[in-house]
């Protein structure tokens, strides 16, 4: 069922990559690191070990000229939740549930301070720090939560979704947000959607009966909200698709779930492994951390819509899969993620 | 070209002469003529067909659908490897609803596994005439001096495909869909986020290329979404977020994400809604592509370069649409949106350029290409002639690229781009208009411009100087640099539009906004100096904060600014008074926060090529009058403004460079 396996692990080289964005290693924080002209990252040197791997995206041309992001704008901030909430970056942090309780209040402030979501599924508790804040915090529990407005319900499998409970959450003037295994299969998608839910979170962590790699999943949520069948084809746009799993690196990966539909994305090892939290870690420098670790995520996802000719990330980038192409993958494959193969115009 | 009521309708011929004017703009992969036309009778398709086999089974698929087709003939025909094309009427209309829709399943059907046929125009008030060849060889191809009277509007298009191949007509401009017909300069990277948006609302079939989407895009925002023409044209020009102020706006451009246009782009289109007839013309808010507009007392102009205009109209008053801004005309209204704030001023230095009597040798550039004119400046200037005057120049480009010694060179007309391109020593002056990258790596000599100036002007200027008398465009004064004893001089009588001076490294830009004062329009546009490392900017009077450098979004500063207060660190009146500051920029902040809460915010504006700017709002010191005041005079003399020169040095500049950089030294000028 599954391309590759989601037990990825992370390599050297993408951790020192990440610690010195963040300023665990190296002199320049909060900036990417420049590499070399060339690379040996997969598919073409490197064996691939995710359907990300195999895909590349868009370099500029003499007629699409590239845009500099140090000096010309870039656009990365994202309105979700039909524009009432504004992100300054398509990203998130996720994975809270096992940082001590200071390290999690710190991390809501530090992402609402950057403007980006801080998911608290797994956490059985809310944080205080979500008082004030509570636009920017996926809060997990359904029931008796104090202060955030973005309330996640668990769905495994269409049978779960429940209008009314979806109309209840409303009615406390809360947003109702459906997490979801990263599932192939469509209905699932299409029963979330026509319950009104205002966002949808792919987790491919979350154990489900017909698994697929996330890459997938997301393209296909895409596809079946686009379906001009599907409420007049608006539904795509008034739903915000939200993205995470604990196998993605960086901020190569978020920009291609962005070309196949994914609006945000959430971080989960990755961010932690590049900043290096423990339990030893003092809150205000895990909060530099991750901010510096943020601003170099956002200077990445520039340059390479930039490279594109991309000026915007949120209209320009996301569903957008002519601003990328595959090498070799399955034909099937190609034809579900509905990228097309290297070489084609 | 769109006409205004009570003018003749505009002859198939004219629309012919202002694309040719700039065949060299294109290539022999495609071209294409469009119109418009108020009265209408019946519904008439027209499609493309490889076969004649293809052809029938394209009209019974189309009957199936609509009723029944009647064949009005094949217009021009196929022979086996260019298909032919073919015209039908629709005496039964079912609507617009049921034709989109029939076209759109037809065309998808005969499109795989390769394309046999295909449905390109199907409006009551448009048509089509396109193919693969240069415009002359399509106009040809249609008889279209021959069969066509006039029309209401006219588009025309030459092809540099930059997205999909050129062999066959399906590619070509213009585009239709609807009631609209549009062409397209350019290169949209939000493509695919355009077919997604696009396959959403219906459409099944997309030929493959960029251009195609824009007219299926303005065909649903107005004839499905019925939005006003206004709001659709706002979302596909796709401002930039902060000035999408209302909240109607701001939701209308994140439901219409998908309809929002990226990458470079210039769109002219015509447009009938049944009661009138509509010119839109689009500019990208980077304004990588050019677009020139225009009107007189009969027509209203759209096109590439001015000269095409000129030929037209003569005595056209013309302009240039801001970055990311839109023109709107119809036939009854006129120009309904200019696309450019306060075009009374703007348009002023027009008004008058001289026209004294040509000097020295004069040459009737009308008949010559850019080659022979360089050829015979060449030649006259090693033979020691002075003075030339070029009269009736008409578009030519790379006027005096490769052309050497102190000679001076007249210009009446409007020379193509590239003037003065790589120019060390010759002195020219335009009585007129100039085009695109006037004085690109300049190292030597002048330009003196009556008119207005486009964009790329002075681009990597370093020695001599440009002194325009108008307006300038985008992207003047980029990699401006200075080196051993030449500096650059680069003057601007009215105002500039964005990145002025961008990359700069060296030399000295003046913009003065010459009857601008007291107008609240900026005689800058946005993101000045962004990127400078040396030279200097003076604007005269006063430059919002907001247009200089470039800045991170304010809802981002706001947001970590807020960020801190809710955690305590930042008290709740200071937050205020930051919230309630029209810029928040690095000098702004530095005044109202403390050190550590500072160092915090500006990691929101540094990275590893972060150079603070200093802008100062002041006198000119003693060194800089010493220095600019020959520069200054000169323009006055030369442009017949001695009286406002006078004075202009004791008034106040916003002066733009820096901070490492030193203070101004004055550089003993070579012409001693």
């Amino acid at each position: 069922m599954r391309v590759y396996s989601k037990r990825l692990g992370m390599d050297d080289r993408t951790l020192s990559h990440l610690r010195q964005m963040s300023g665990v290693e190296g002199r320049m924080p909060g900036e990417p690191p420049i590499v070399s002209m060339g690379s040996t990252a997969p598919p073409f040197v490197e064996q691939p070990r995710a359907v990300l791997d195999h895909i590349v995206s868009d370099g500029a041309q003499v007629t699409r000229p590239s845009i500099d992001p140090y000096r010309e704008p870039v656009e990365t901030s994202v309105h979700i939740f039909g524009g009432a909430v504004r992100l300054s970056m398509p990203l998130g942090v996720s994975g809270l549930s096992d940082l001590l309780e200071g390290l999690v209040e710190e991390v809501v402030r530090t992402c609402y301070r950057m403007g980006v979501l801080a998911d608290l599924f797994g956490l059985h508790y809310e944080p205080s720090s979500v008082e004030g804040r509570g636009d920017y915090v996926l809060t997990h529990a359904v029931r008796g939560t104090a202060a955030a407005r973005n309330v996640q319900v668990v769905v495994l499998g269409d049978d779960d979704v429940d209008p009314q409970l979806v109309e209840r959450i409303r009615a406390e003037g809360r947003r109702p947000v459906a997490r979801v295994p990263s599932t192939r299969t469509a209905d699932l998608y299409r029963a979330v959607a026509s319950a009104r839910f205002d966002a949808i979170v792919i987790d491919e962590d979350l154990e489900g009966d017909t698994e697929v790699d996330l890459e997938l999943a997301v393209a296909l949520c895409d596809r079946v909200l686009r379906d001009p069948s599907m409420g007049g084809g608006r539904l795509r746009y008034s739903v915000t698709l939200i993205a995470t799993s604990s196998r993605l690196r960086g901020s190569g990966d978020v920009f291609k779930l962005l070309g196949l539909g994914a609006e945000v994305v959430l971080l989960k090892d990755s961010w932690k492994l590049g900043t290096n939290v423990s339990r030893d870690t003092r809150p205000s420098v895990l909060a530099e951390r991750l901010e510096n670790l943020l601003l170099g995520m956002q200077k990445e996802l520039k340059l390479l819509a930039g490279a594109a000719g991309a000026s915007s990330l949120h209209s320009t980038v996301c569903g957008n899969r002519e601003l990328f192409r595959a090498v070799e993958l399955d034909g099937r494959v190609l034809e579900a993620l509905g990228v097309k193969a290297a070489g084609s115009w | 070209m769109l006409r205004k009521r009570g003018a003749p309708p505009i002859s198939p011929r004219i629309a012919f002469t202002a694309i040719e004017c700039v065949r060299y703009r294109g290539s022999r992969f495609g071209a294409g003529f469009g119109l418009v036309n108020l009265q209408t009778g019946v519904r008439r398709m027209k499609a493309f067909a490889v076969s004649e086999q293809a052809e029938r089974e394209l009209r019974r698929e189309l009957s199936m659908r609509l009723g029944e087709l009647e064949p009005l003939g094949c217009e021009v025909a196929g022979d086996g490897l260019t298909p032919g094309s073919y015209v039908y009427a629709l005496r039964q209309d079912p609507g617009d609803e049921a034709v989109r829709r029939a076209v759109q399943e037809v065309n998808r059907k005969f499109f795989r596994p390769s394309i046999r046929a295909h449905v390109y125009a199907w409006g009551r008030h448009v048509d089509v005439f396109k193919g693969v060849g240069y415009p002359a060889d399509v106009y040809q191809l249609y008889d279209l001096e021959r069969r066509l009277r006039g029309a209401d509007l006219w588009v025309s298009h030459t092809r540099q495909p930059t997205n999909s191949p050129g062999r066959l007509p399906i590619w070509s401009h213009p585009f239709s869909s609807g009631e609209w017909v549009a062409v397209h300069n350019g290169d949209v990277s939000s493509f695919g986020a355009n077919m997604s948006f696009l396959e959403s609302v219906g459409f099944l079939n997309f030929v493959g290329t960029d251009s195609e989407v824009i007219a299926f895009l303005l065909d649903h925002l107005t004839s499905v979404e019925r939005l006003p023409l206004e709001e659709a044209c706002r979302i596909l020009v796709n401002p930039f977020e902060d000035y999408v102020q209302d909240g109607r706006s701001q939701g209308r451009s994140v439901v219409f994400r998908g309809a929002r246009l990226d990458g470079p782009f210039t769109v002219v289109a015509g447009y009938s809604d049944g009661k009138d007839v509509y010119m839109v013309v689009l500019a990208d808010r980077f304004k990588f592509r050019p677009v020139v507009v225009g009107e007189d007392e009969n027509y209203v102009y759209a096109a590439s370069e001015e000269v095409q205009i000129r030929a037209v109209s003569p005595d056209a008053r013309v302009w240039t649409l801001e970055p990311g801004s839109f023109m709107l005309a119809s036939s009854s209204r006129g120009v309904i949106i200019a696309g450019r704030k306060r075009l009374d001023l703007f348009v002023r230095p027009q008004l008058s350029i001289p026209r004294p009597e040509p000097v020295g040798h004069v040459i009737d550039a009308s008949e010559l290409g850019y080659q022979q004119i360089n050829r015979l400046l060449r030649e006259l200037s090693q033979r020691g002639v002075s003075d030339v005057s070029l009269l009736n120049v008409r578009g030519q480009r790379y006027i005096g690229v490769g052309v050497e010694g102190h000679i001076r060179v007249r210009i009446y007309g409007t020379p193509g781009n590239c003037l003065a391109n790589l120019n060390d020593s010759i002195d020219f002056e335009v009585f007129g208009s100039v085009q695109d990258d006037v004085g690109d790596v300049m190292h030597g000599g002048s330009v003196v411009v009556h008119g207005d100036a486009r964009d790329v002007l002075g681009q990597a200027l370093q020695g001599g100087e440009i002194l325009v008398k108008g307006n300038a465009g985008n992207r003047c004064g980029i990699q401006m640099r200075e080196y051993e004893g030449r500096r650059p001089y680069l003057v601007v009588g009215g105002r500039v539009d964005d990145y002025l001076g961008e990359y700069m490294a060296g030399g000295v830009i003046v913009v003065l906004g010459l009857g601008y004062e007291g107008s609240d329009v900026p005689v800058v546009g946005r993101f000045a100096g962004t990127g400078m490392v040396g030279g200097r900017i003076y604007v005269r009077g006063t430059v919002p904060r907001s247009h200089i450098g470039y800045l991170p979004p304010r809802r981002d500063v706001l947001q970590y600014l807020r960020g801190l207060w809710l955690d305590g660190e930042l008290d709740g009146r200071a937050f205020e008074s930051l919230a309630a500051c029209e810029h928040l920029d690095p000098e702004t902040l530095s005044r109202h926060l403390p050190p550590d809460l500072l160092r915090r915010v500006m990691k929101l504006f540094e990275h590893k090529y972060f150079r603070r700017l200093l802008v100062e709002e002041r006198h000119l010191n003693e060194a800089e009058v010493h220095e600019l005041g020959p520069v200054l005079r000169a323009f006055g003399e030369k442009f017949s403004l001695e009286r406002e020169v006078k004075g202009l040095l004791d008034e106040k500049f916003t002066v733009i460079h820096p901070s490492t950089a030193q203070a101004p030294k004055p550089v003993v000028s070579e012409e001693g």
